[in-house]
């Protein structure tokens, strides 16, 4: 190509919008490649350089919008349902039932009992089955990005946190999950791929539950006879994503066979 | 999209340049996307793994190819699949009508 004075100020002004995205270059240099070639396509139909070059670009995108794209598509991460993230779905569906049975199982028997190992045993399944659930959900959303990283670690590192702070704790606790629910489902809300409806039940009803606690206590009321309710929402949210992500096909069979083939 | 991005690639290696026209060979002309969009499709079908991408030199100029892995090939089946049934699902209620009272004397 001779003089790219059109292409060149184009790659210029898409590098300037694509801001700081990982490989920059790279996607410079793609579409510097993809333009040149189509430029020399127009050009060996019967085009002058600056026509071809014209038409090569609007064909092409305006930076803004290829800019624009590229970011939503980052944020989308690898965002493709998977095996992992069918079962983390089934995990999410499994974990609070598995949760609170374990609860009532452990304080209905008495420590000496078996039952009380039971219900222990089961409330620790649920722990494990509530991380590789948020696994999955950061898996389906290619992350989540630091919203989701810091999220995730917030969740691990929440009950080591709170333990320090005796009864305190508790309330330690509630605020750190708090933020961890908050946090995961703005950051999924943002990303559009599941039920919205399940996200803000997940999202909001811990957070929006403090508020509403204060209320009552101010008005001389007892909040805790009531905290079942937030939490049974956010668990009931919980539950509905996992079940949209087990429903999703996973994009990583290989055959058609199999439970995991078709949803 | 993705399936038809992945579907493209079904045959062989293919630079995004390639792509973009063999999609729009097979359609008709029909998908009259900016081509620019489909570049950002391909990277995130390569972060999911479903798609491979390699530099390669040619006539002086640096050149992305994209290839499939075996992933990309089995979502590739397990889509059009799916596709199939869907498209033969809606044809079956759009496609021509089949008057039951006509009379073919």
């Amino acid at each position: 190509m001779g003089e790219p004075g059109l292409i060149s100020a184009y790659l210029t002004e898409l590098r300037y919008s694509l801001g700081n995205l990982h490989d920059v270059d790279g996607v410079i240099a793609e579409v510097e490649d993809h333009l040149t070639t189509s430029v020399e396509h127009f050009v060996s139909a019967g085009m002058t350089t600056a026509d071809a070059e014209a038409q090569a670009l609007a064909r092409f995108g305006s930076p803004a919008l290829v800019a624009r794209v590229y970011s939503e598509e980052a944020k989308r991460g690898s965002a493709v349902s998977t095996r992992l993230t069918r079962r983390a779905g089934v995990a999410a569906m499994v974990a609070p039932p598995l949760m609170i049975g374990g609860i009532l199982i452990a304080n209905l028997a008495s420590s000496t009992q078996p039952g009380s190992g039971i219900g222990v045993a089961a409330a620790l399944s649920a722990v494990a089955a509530f991380v590789f659930a948020l696994v999955g959900l950061r898996k389906r959303h290619g992350g989540l990005g630091v919203v989701g990283r810091v999220a995730f670690w917030l969740a691990i590192v929440a009950f080591p946190a709170a333990m320090p702070f005796g009864y305190a704790g508790f309330i330690v606790l509630a605020v750190e999950l708090g933020l961890v629910v908050m946090l995961y489902g703005v950051a999924m809300l943002r990303a559009g791929i599941l039920p919205w409806p399940a996200l803000a039940m997940f999202a909001f009803s811990w957070p929006l539950w403090a508020p509403i606690a204060y209320v009552i206590t101010e008005l001389g009321g007892d909040a805790n006879q009531y905290a079942m309710f937030p939490i049974a929402i956010t668990l009931l949210g919980f539950m509905w994503l996992g079940r949209a992500l087990w429903r999703e096909p996973a994009l990583d069979v290989r055959t058609n066979s199999g439970p995991l083939a078709t949803a | 999209m993705d399936l038809l991005l992945l579907a493209v690639l079904e045959d062989g290696a293919r630079h995004g340049y390639a792509v973009i026209e063999e999609l729009r060979r097979r359609t008709g002309d029909a998908l009259d996307l900016p081509e620019g969009t489909i570049y950002p499709a391909l990277h995130r079908l390569e972060r999911a793994g479903l798609l491979e991408s390699n530099w390669s030199e040619s006539t002086g100029r640096k050149r992305r190819v994209y290839v499939l892995t075996d992933r990309g090939n089995g979502a590739v089946r397990e889509k059009r699949h799916d596709w199939q049934a869907f498209a033969a699902a809606v044809h079956g209620v759009l496609g021509p009508k089949v008057e039951p009272w006509a009379n073919p004397a």
